[in-house]
């Protein structure tokens, strides 16, 4: 199912600045999520719902609330 | 499929409770249903005169119940204190085996 939604990316990043006396080695890209319901002043009626079981698996029942996950950094330690 | 041997005790429903495919999918069910009921719980609070949600809401409550039913029926209650009668053949059963967790 294509996701039509989000309007917004759900994931956003940023390059923590890394000084030459710092004692740990550069993490490089830190992520940090920015999930629908940031965008979504008050909850319109009659937005568009998943099926019961569906809505069971995925956390939420309004389709445009949905924020999928998956890890970032997984990359990284592969 | 599962057969858990329990010690017979006068009045149990039959002498295992066979926890089979059918078990797992009406549970799958039960819980679907109770999962859209929070979430519409949650947005009728905030959204009292939703009309279209208060009608899914009723009709989703009356679903979940006829599942707990016919749930019950079969493999002995799900709650207890009262939330269901108790069949007087079977008995009291809700303390046989297997707990939830143990599902």
């Amino acid at each position: 199912m294509e996701e039509r939604y989000p309007a917004y990316t759900q994931v956003k990043a940023f390059k923590p600045f890394h000084g030459r006396f710092d004692p740990c080695p550069p993490i490089g890209i830190k992520y940090y999520r920015t999930p629908p319901n940031l965008y979504m002043n008050f909850q319109p009626p009659n937005l568009e719902q998943f099926s019961p079981y569906e809505a069971l698996m995925r956390g939420t029942l309004w389709k445009p609330l949905y924020d999928y996950y998956e890890n970032p950094y997984r990359e990284r330690k592969s | 499929m599962i057969t858990m041997k329990i010690h017979t005790e006068k009045g149990s429903r039959k002498v295992a409770i066979k926890i089979d495919e059918e078990y797992y999918q009406l549970l799958g069910q039960i819980q679907a249903a109770d999962f859209v009921l929070v979430e519409l719980t949650l947005y009728l609070d905030t959204h009292p005169s939703d009309e279209q949600a208060l009608n899914q809401f009723n009709q989703y409550a009356q679903y979940s119940k006829q599942l707990k039913r016919q749930f019950e029926s079969c493999y002995g209650p799900l709650l207890q204190y009262g939330n269901n009668t108790v069949p007087i053949g079977p008995g009291w059963e809700w303390k046989q085996s297997p707990w939830p967790w143990q599902v």
